[in-house]
């Protein structure tokens, strides 16, 4: 899983490139935002526009961000597309998380 | 995978995933090589000439190796085989033998082709060389002869030779700590068989139960299940735990006990027998308090159930798991939604249930996304697939409702293999159902695995 790092101020948006955040690709996501957060990152928009398939080890990684960001922080999710949005639905996730539709719209929201 | 030559200064927007990059792996391996600076070994050696003997046994001893030495053909194939020597450096320009020949019977005896043959020659041309080569030989080395040369050669056939008994050697021991683990593994799937109910399909007064557990690895991230918690109330569930094999069905191990209702209210309060009037959702919330994400690192779903056989009332929660189907008088089908979502993330959502009523004949299907996930290249069994099987199920015992839906899978996918654990459990209230098999499909169901 490649990852792209973008900072809009104080916002960090983390855009996932590859189409799968699959198994093979949670553990490195999680990584990745571990050291972020540890590097004082407390902002995040997570991209998900790239990705065609996520399963619950994804979700997984992205639950664990969010419980990792707790009450100081803030994570929120960008571009979740068809199949990908009917699993946060499905696991209720959509609830846990603020979904947006775009990555403009995640910022803003994050900024705000 | 990183470029080589890239500077940290410019590796700033794109972040790759953590593999090694090339010239750090070369440096590593580099290290390990140089300790194979040893060009030592044993060495057998079919020279003819005396001097050029002595001059090469003295640059081979330079060199640390041992020797041993033959006169002629069948002397060279005798000593190869009962010492077996590491090398072979063999003249075939001995008069009064055919080296090719005796380098052929080298190569052809299935006690010494395994040990590398240099061939020293005289006065031979390309086409020799060729010969020598294709005869197996791993150099062919014409006049004039630098000793120190053929000695430096032969301990570079030495270092490959010790490189390949190495590796040998670790394929050996991959192949042992892999067979030590396909043993784990099937203890492990035994340890998780028990878990399961005993019985595929049970008929109790008042309501019947079947089952389908067919996990993608010997263990699966699954697990299902269904406990008398008084006379009257049944519960049953179907749990997926994030990921498969050992990790995850080490999980479920743990989940199952949780939800044993004999277990005694421990400190952490994860009996559910203590949950009153049995609510799921009491239960999901004990659940979501005793697995936090931080604990196993793995999150789970499950669908929880509770039915009274009396009444046919029933309350059901889930969290985050694919939404249990009701099947009605006429193939009528309905979902249920209420829940909460996946356990772990310490009461983020709180969690709801429903409460309803079976009738006569009415069934719950619990299954997990193994099944509407399920696909071949081009379609998925999905959601449809599944209500399109259960429609056709009203009044049909609940063996059979599963043996149906895992026929249909099969069907939809040709056998290929399974790309999730396939979880699901029936549950008809009533008697007087429908046990004949003239309905169900005429397809062999899979075959249970473990």
């Amino acid at each position: 899983m490649r990852l792209e790092e973008q900072l809009y101020g104080d916002a960090l948006v983390v855009k996932l490139l590859d189409s799968r955040f699959d198994a093979s690709a949670a553990p490195f996501v999680k990584e990745r935002i571990g050291d972020l957060i540890s590097n004082g990152h407390y902002r995040i928009a997570l991209d998900i526009s790239e990705v065609e398939f996520i399963d619950s080890s994804g979700l997984s990684a992205a639950v664990w961000a969010l419980k990792r960001l707790g009450s100081e922080g803030e994570l929120v999710i960008g571009g979740a597309r068809g199949t990908v949005m009917s699993l946060f639905r499905l696991t209720q996730l959509d609830k846990v998380f603020r979904i947006f539709p775009d990555n403009e719209t995640a910022v803003a929201a994050l900024r705000r | 995978m990183e470029r080589l030559g890239e500077t940290p200064a410019t590796r700033q927007a794109v972040v790759s995933n953590g593999q090694v990059p090339f010239d750090a792996l070369n440096r590593q391996n580099g290290r390990q090589l140089d300790k194979a600076v040893d060009r030592s070994g044993t060495v057998l050696v079919v020279v003819g000439d005396g001097e050029e003997r002595r001059q090469l046994a003295k640059a081979l001893k330079d060199q640390g190796c041992e020797l041993l030495f033959a006169a002629d053909g069948q002397a060279a194939l005798r000593v190869a085989r009962s010492r077996q020597p590491n090398l072979i450096i063999l003249d075939i320009s001995r008069p009064g033998e055919d080296g090719f020949e005796v380098c052929a019977a080298l190569r052809d005896d299935e006690q010494s082709r395994h040990i590398p043959v240099i061939l020293l020659a005289r006065g031979f041309g390309p086409e020799e060389k060729m010969r020598g080569l294709r005869l197996g030989a791993v150099d062919y080395i014409g006049e004039p002869f630098d000793w120190a040369e053929v000695a430096a050669q032969a301990g570079s056939q030495l270092k490959l030779e010790r490189l390949r008994r190495d590796l040998e050697a670790a394929n050996l021991n991959l192949m042992n700590r892999q067979a030590q683990h396909q043993a784990d593994l099937t203890a492990a799937a035994g340890i998780q068989k028990s878990l399961l109910p005993p019985y595929w399909a049970e008929q109790f007064e008042g309501v019947s139960v079947a089952w389908k557990f067919l996990p993608m690895d010997q263990v699966g991230g699954d697990l299902l299940g269904y406990r008398w918690l008084d006379e009257d109330h049944l519960a049953a569930y179907v749990i997926d735990v994030c990921g498969h094999g050992l990790p995850a069905a080490m999980l479920t191990a743990a989940i199952s006990i949780s939800l044993t209702p004999t277990i005694a209210n421990g400190g952490e309060g994860t009996s559910v027998r203590q949950c009153e009037g049995f609510s799921p959702r009491q239960v999901l919330e004990t659940l979501d308090r005793a697995y936090p994400l931080e604990r196993f690192e793995r999150p789970f779903t499950i669908s929880y159930l509770v039915l009274n056989r009396k009444t046919g009332e029933f309350r059901c929660s889930r969290a985050g798991h694919p939404m249990p189907i009701i099947i009605r008088k006429g193939g009528k089908l309905e979902s249920i939604e209420a829940g909460g979502t996946i356990i772990g993330l310490g009461r983020m959502l709180p969690f709801d249930e429903s409460v309803g009523r079976l009738n006569c004949g009415d069934s719950i299907i619990l299954y997990s996304d193994g099944i509407t996930d399920w696909t071949n290249e081009s379609t998925t069994f999905g959601i449809k697939g599944l209500r399109r099987v259960l429609e056709e199920c009203w009044g049909i015992a609940p063996e059979i409702i599963c043996e149906r839906v895992i026929a249909r899978l099969d069907k939809s996918n040709n056998r290929t293999a399974m790309h999730d654990d396939v979880t699901m459990l029936a549950l008809t209230y009533g008697s007087g159902l429908d046990r004949s098999m003239k309905k169900s499909a005429s397809s062999v169901p899979i075959e249970y695995t473990s």
